[in-house]
């Protein structure tokens, strides 16, 4: 089986995490492509767009509630490191990795290409040209369908929580909030958002972490293991792929920091699921 | 030539809207830019919601008559008082007035409800446009000034604003259509699905006076406009012209009316369900099309696809407080949360550092100012909404905060 790994040409650490936990299960992987970083342009006018968007992005909702969250600015997913003498998880910003992408696969010969855009002909091209059989995400945007298409077995990514209830954006803590057990779900892609068939659900313990950034570090290496486990699988042919039903969940978005704060709160508390009560239609108040 | 024509337009633009004045001009720059100042972004509500209420006061205090100016034009400075939107604003002084625990609000909202009785019609019925114009008379003005004179009924208890309401309520009625539409006074004399927020004002009215024909009339509306709505949440005719994408600004108002008169009808009729459910359909296309753009475009198509590169902050206002009471009704938190979002990008409008009061504190029709909803102004019905929006999300922030233990 042909595993090619499908990522940003820059989000270092995350795919690293993924293709040592490939490792880890014997797996080899045939290739990496990977989105190539845009190109700084110096024109006027694309001065002029991107002091817009600085604008913009500093005062959008999405980037105002990015700013109080675990992800930093430059995108970097905030990283649990060790325990404290309290036994409590310390965190700290994720340093940049001790190796790149490129010679990580450069040391272990995995064929690597990139491309400007990971929906583009050049992308198909480049997953054609190593013959994939598994396509899996490592943290990308929506995939259109002309890439889906190309795997001979199937696309899968992880998500930060139990599907199909909890689609999106932010889902971890969108599962605190609204009550419900925290885990990861290992899925096959379609053209939806997180509406693939369901390979593998695991639960994950969030009481020892006493906030989102602890959380998130913690679920974030459970994930890419969850991944690697259940790739072995599907190349054992150990897995049954459980169809989602459409209605069954909903789409969720980056949480604002008001609520966020909502999510920290019983993190510091020690959470424990409740039961999941949201979306009742009732009588307004009078 | 043609480009000598399009300076000489620019040129025109920028002495029509007074450039010239630094406090213009400032306007001009940050929306050029898209500025907006770093510190006001964060602000908390109280303060975002006590300039909005002091450019309210200012545009009473703009004309003598006790009304609300219309608007701030940066080209002609205040405008006359409107009938319409001095209607709504009373119940948004009347709750400020409850919240701050200040006199003056309600003061200023009797003063405001004793002057629409000054410009009613002797058929009851409420002019349209601002009183400069003498206009002929409009349902949906004259469901807006009702509610403001329903409010005053139950604020103060005095007969005289009952009777206007009741007068006012009257007229609704008799010039409904037979299908339920109305055409007849309309705008551009054709039927609207925004005259939503006209049943609902006449459901105020049956539930303080239990006069059948006001519940039916509402009800006969809503069904024709539920007849109008397509399985995407869309309304058909949603808008001011046939031949346009309606504006936010008017979407929202038809997803207000239907959510209140259905949340006033359940009790009795639980099938008016059917009216909040309508509005949770639209308004959760709406909440889709915002998170996955974050950003509220001004106008949209049939499709819910956006058609606007300007936002009409009016029309974002009414949708956070939209979906503010529908969380209230269905608690499902991705309403709160984009409501959250939404405010946010809408305080990070306002400027509360200008020298200017007919700008300071007051919300713009569109981002950029020149955008098409209500371009180059500060509308009164703006700030109302934008106050509405805060004093709604301030409740429910301090409800959870305190159920949380959040201090």
């Amino acid at each position: 089986m042909n595993i090619v790994v499908l990522c940003k040409s820059w989000n270092h650490k995350k795919v690293l995490e993924i293709l040592e936990a490939l490792r880890q299960q014997e797996l080899r992987v045939r290739g990496i492509v990977a989105l190539a970083k845009p190109s700084e342009k110096n024109t006027v006018s694309d001065l002029v767009r991107k002091m817009r968007a600085r604008g913009r992005q500093r005062f959008s909702a999405n980037g105002a509630a990015s700013l109080n969250g675990a992800i930093s600015a430059n995108g970097l997913v905030l990283q649990a490191t060790k325990l404290s003498s309290n036994g409590q998880l310390r965190v700290a910003q994720n340093h940049q990795p001790r190796m790149t992408i490129a010679e990580y696969a450069g040391r272990h010969q995995i064929e690597m290409a990139t491309a400007p855009d990971l929906n583009s002909a050049a992308c198909v091209a480049a997953l054609e040209k190593m013959s994939t059989d598994i396509l899996l995400l490592g943290g990308v945007p929506i995939i259109r369908a002309n890439v889906l298409a190309v795997p001979k077995v199937c696309t899968l990514n992880v998500h930060m929580a139990l599907l199909p209830k909890f689609r999106g954006m932010n889902v971890a803590e969108w599962s605190i909030y609204c009550g419900a057990p925290v885990g990861v779900t290992v899925h096959q892609v379609d053209p939806g958002v997180d509406t693939g068939a369901i390979l593998f659900r695991e639960t994950i313990e969030v009481a020892d972490c006493p906030n989102i950034a602890a959380m998130r570090a913690k679920m974030s290496t459970e994930q890419h293991l969850a991944l690697a486990k259940c790739t072995r699988w599907l190349v054992e042919e150990k897995l049954v792929p459980a169809p989602q039903k459409k209605e069954a969940g909903k789409q969720f978005y980056i949480l604002h920091p008001k609520l966020k704060k909502v999510v920290e709160q019983r993190l510091a508390k020690g959470y424990k699921a409740e039961s999941f009560t949201f979306a009742r239609m009732e009588l307004p108040p009078q | 030539m043609h480009a000598l024509r399009t300076k000489a337009k620019q040129l025109r633009d920028l002495v029509q809207y007074r450039v010239y004045r630094p406090s213009h001009l400032r306007i001009g720059l940050q929306d050029l830019f898209d500025w907006r100042a770093p510190a006001m972004a964060v602000q908390s509500n109280s303060i975002h919601l006590q300039a909005a209420m002091n450019w309210l006061c200012q545009a009473q205090d703009a004309n003598d008559d006790g009304g609300v100016s219309a608007r701030y034009r940066l080209s002609k400075g205040w405008a006359a008082s409107y009938p319409e939107t001095t209607g709504y604003i009373i119940p948004t002084f009347f709750n400020y007035s409850g919240i701050s625990k200040d006199e003056q609000y309600r003061q200023r909202a009797i003063r405001m409800a004793d002057w629409l009785l000054s410009v009613q019609h002797d058929d009851g019925a409420f002019p349209g446009h601002d009183v400069s114009k003498n206009s002929a008379p409009r349902v949906f003005n004259t469901g807006q000034a009702l509610l403001g004179l329903i409010r005053a009924f139950r604020e103060t208890g005095k007969e005289i604003y009952l009777q206007a309401s009741l007068h006012a309520g009257d007229w609704l009625a008799s010039v409904q259509d037979a299908d339920g539409a109305w055409t007849k006074f309309a705008y551009y004399n054709r039927s609207h699905a925004y005259y939503t927020a006209v049943d609902w004002p006449l459901l105020e009215l049956f539930v303080i006076t239990p006069k059948k024909v006001y519940r039916d009339t509402a009800i006969k509306h809503l069904d024709w406009v539920l007849s109008h709505q397509l399985p995407n949440g869309w309304f058909d005719r949603g808008g001011f012209k046939n031949d346009e994408a309606p504006f936010l600004h008017t979407i929202a108002y038809t997803v207000n009316g239907l959510l209140e008169s259905g949340g006033l009808l359940q009790p009795q009729q639980p099938a008016a369900n059917i009216y909040v459910q309508a509005a949770l359909r639209a308004a959760e296309a709406l909440l889709h099309r915002f998170e996955i753009r974050d950003f509220m475009a001004g106008q949209f198509d049939r499709n819910w696809k956006a058609i606007a590169t300007y936002s009409c902050l009016t029309g974002n206002v009414q949708t956070t407080f939209n979906w503010l009471r529908l969380y209230e009704f269905t608690q499902d938190p991705r309403l709160l949360n984009g409501a959250l979002k939404l405010n946010d990008y809408v305080k990070s409008t306002q400027d509360l550092r200008s020298s200017n009061p007919g700008i300071r504190g007051g919300i713009k029709g569109s981002q950029p100012i020149w955008g098409r909803y209500i371009h180059y102004s500060y509308p009164n019905w703006a700030a109302k909404f934008f106050v509405d929006a805060l004093m709604r999300e301030d409740k429910l922030m301090h409800a959870l905060y305190q159920r949380e233990g959040i201090v």
